[in-house]
């Protein structure tokens, strides 16, 4: 399986690309939502299995980058990573289709138990 | 005068060529008068009356113009006195020359405001000799122009004033008005612009903060998996090299240890998480309507959560003692959130020796059982009975400036009112205090009456 993994912290990137890759995952990596962006025109669709994406970051956030894959690549699964827990957030991202949300911090296990369950 | 003929005339009323008697006096009767001709046309007249007529008449004016002067005054005064503010009319020489109005004599304390008209305003209302410090009044008088100060209420410092003076060409008008409610809203409109704008810093912290704490959580299991992979393949390279030490340590010390290392960064990593999360919904603006079923339990460890840090660096012993199986109320919970860390951070404030302790307990009182009662204790400096009875007042604080606005607990007892439960106080000097907060069955659900008051 290959995810995006969208995060514009690099140390953050390394970590989840590391814990990812030793449970078999391929990971490609990008630092801004528009550069996840590119990645998608540079790469068939359907070669991206799912999008792991953090929410707050310069430029375009997690959910304007969630909003363009809806309408752009369907019902590709979504998680949304973000260390603010609230709900008004959730809700917006939840109301445009988001399969997952995640509070940081959180651990490989919880992060690889979110994945099965949205990709089943 | 044409004829060279003076015109004398007894009743000047009868006499058509003398005009009639002055319009004011019809009793003046008795006249000599020159008229005074131009060509054909008259264009004036010199005439004397009867003096004794003359007297009488001159008197009867200077009493009217008595009457009339008092009339206007007392015309004023009750203008004056329909003003609800304070006013006074000073002379140019501090003097109360004309009057002062029933508000300023309520504000003073003068009982005959009769008294102290013609004495000078420090004497006759302060009771000083001299003018009162810092009074602007002899500038308005040197510059010849008004305008405005404010000021600590002079006869109640608790009070915030505004004193206008108007120059006028008989005096200078006073007027003070009491503007401590205005400075109250400006002051609290402050403080909440100051707590909103903490809570914005407060939840960008915490976010970096959980942000790199994730990188802590999320990569040890990692770790720890990677060292399970390595540990097997060093224990066979041990087995062969029983001499084996790492840091001073034999093999097995050195094996367990880089586990306990682990445990304990991760055990941190959950503390720091734990604390974080527990500030995230600090200093969020209480917009009203947030009613809903809270439990208790959760709301005083948010509360604790955000006091615990300061707590523990200036109190030895902090307990939390909450009852088993309390019912959830049906409540706003942030302001109570607010008012429980405002009770904790004044408990942690107040504390003056060296074993020094917080109590916060919550129950349902034996004889209510449908309220729930939350106490906040300590064994600081306490407070006489004098400032107990002032410990909820606007602006009322017994600390520096800089540690306290004087308005935590005046807003805590309006957050506790606003949610229908009251707050009350203990306290005795170098023993300790007790706040206790009382919400009562308004908050057992929308059944209730506060929930009809609504609509």
């Amino acid at each position: 399986m290959k995810i995006l993994v969208v995060d514009d912290d690099m140390v953050q990137l390394e970590s989840l690309r590391r814990g990812l890759r030793s449970k078999g995952y391929q990971v490609l990596e990008a630092l801004s939502a528009e550069d996840a962006l590119n990645r998608f025109t540079h790469s068939h669709t359907n070669e991206i299995d799912l999008v792991l994406s953090d929410y707050l970051m310069p430029g375009m956030n997690g959910i304007e980058l969630l909003k363009k894959i809806r309408e752009d690549h369907g019902s590709l699964p979504v998680i949304l990573m973000t260390a603010y827990g609230e709900k008004d957030l959730i809700i917006e991202a939840l109301h445009n289709r988001c399969n997952s949300f995640i509070e940081k911090p959180f651990t490989l296990e919880q992060l690889m138990q979110e994945i099965e369950r949205v990709t089943k | 005068m044409k004829s060279s003929n003076p015109v004398t005339a007894h009743d000047s009323s009868e006499n058509s060529r003398f005009g009639g008697a002055p319009r004011r006096n019809p009793g003046l009767k008795d006249f000599l008068r020159f008229r005074f001709f131009s060509g054909e046309d008259s264009t004036g007249m010199l005439g004397t009356p009867n003096p004794h007529q003359l007297t009488s008449w001159l008197f009867s004016e200077h009493k009217d113009a008595e009457e009339q002067i008092r009339e206007s005054k007392s015309m004023i005064q009750a203008v004056f006195d329909g003003i609800s503010d304070p006013l006074l009319l000073l002379d140019r020489d501090f003097s109360i020359t004309i009057l002062l109005n029933r508000a300023a004599a309520k504000y003073y304390g003068v009982h005959e405001p009769g008294e102290v008209i013609g004495k000078r305003c420090y004497e006759a209302l302060m009771g000083r000799t001299e003018p009162c410090e810092k009074c602007p009044y002899p500038l308005v008088i040197l510059n010849g122009r008004g305008g405005t100060f404010e000021r600590k209420g002079l006869m109640d410092p608790a009070r915030f004033e505004k004193v206008i003076i108007y120059p006028t060409e008989i005096g200078v008008v006073i007027c003070i008005k009491d503007i401590t409610k205005a400075k109250l809203m400006e002051r609290q409109l402050i403080h909440n612009q100051k707590l909103s704008s903490l809570g914005l810093l407060v939840s960008g912290i915490v976010h970096e903060i959980k942000n790199l704490n994730n990188c802590i959580t999320f990569n040890i299991p990692i770790l720890t998996e990677y060292l399970k992979e390595l540990i097997p393949i060093i224990d066979d390279y041990v087995e062969s090299h029983s001499d084996f030490e790492l840091f001073g340590m034999s093999y097995p010390e050195f094996r367990e240890d880089i586990f306990n290392l682990l445990g304990n960064l991760e055990h941190a990593s959950g503390r720091i998480n734990d604390t974080v999360s527990g500030l995230g919904g600090f200093g969020r603006r209480n917009d009203g309507g947030k009613q809903r079923w809270v439990e208790l339990k959760q709301v005083v460890e948010k509360a604790v959560a955000i006091c615990r840090c300061q707590g523990k660096r200036i109190v030895k012993s902090f307990e939390v003692d909450m009852a088993e199986n309390l019912p959830p109320i049906f409540i706003d919970p942030e302001p109570l959130e607010q008012v429980l860390v405002n009770l904790l951070i004044k408990a942690a404030q107040a504390t003056d020796k060296e074993d020094t302790w917080i109590r916060l307990k919550v129950k349902q009182p034996d004889t209510l059982r449908d309220h729930v009662l939350i106490e906040v204790s300590d064994n600081g400096c306490g407070m006489d009975e004098e400032t107990q009875g002032k410990v909820f007042e606007p602006f009322f604080s017994t600390k520096t400036p800089r540690r306290g606005s004087g308005l935590g607990l005046f807003v805590s007892h309006n957050l506790i009112e606003e949610l229908g439960g009251r707050i009350e106080v203990e306290s005795k000097p170098s023993k300790g205090s007790t706040f206790r907060v009382i919400l009562n069955d308004a908050n057992q659900g929308p059944t209730k009456s506060r929930y009809f008051s609504s609509f």
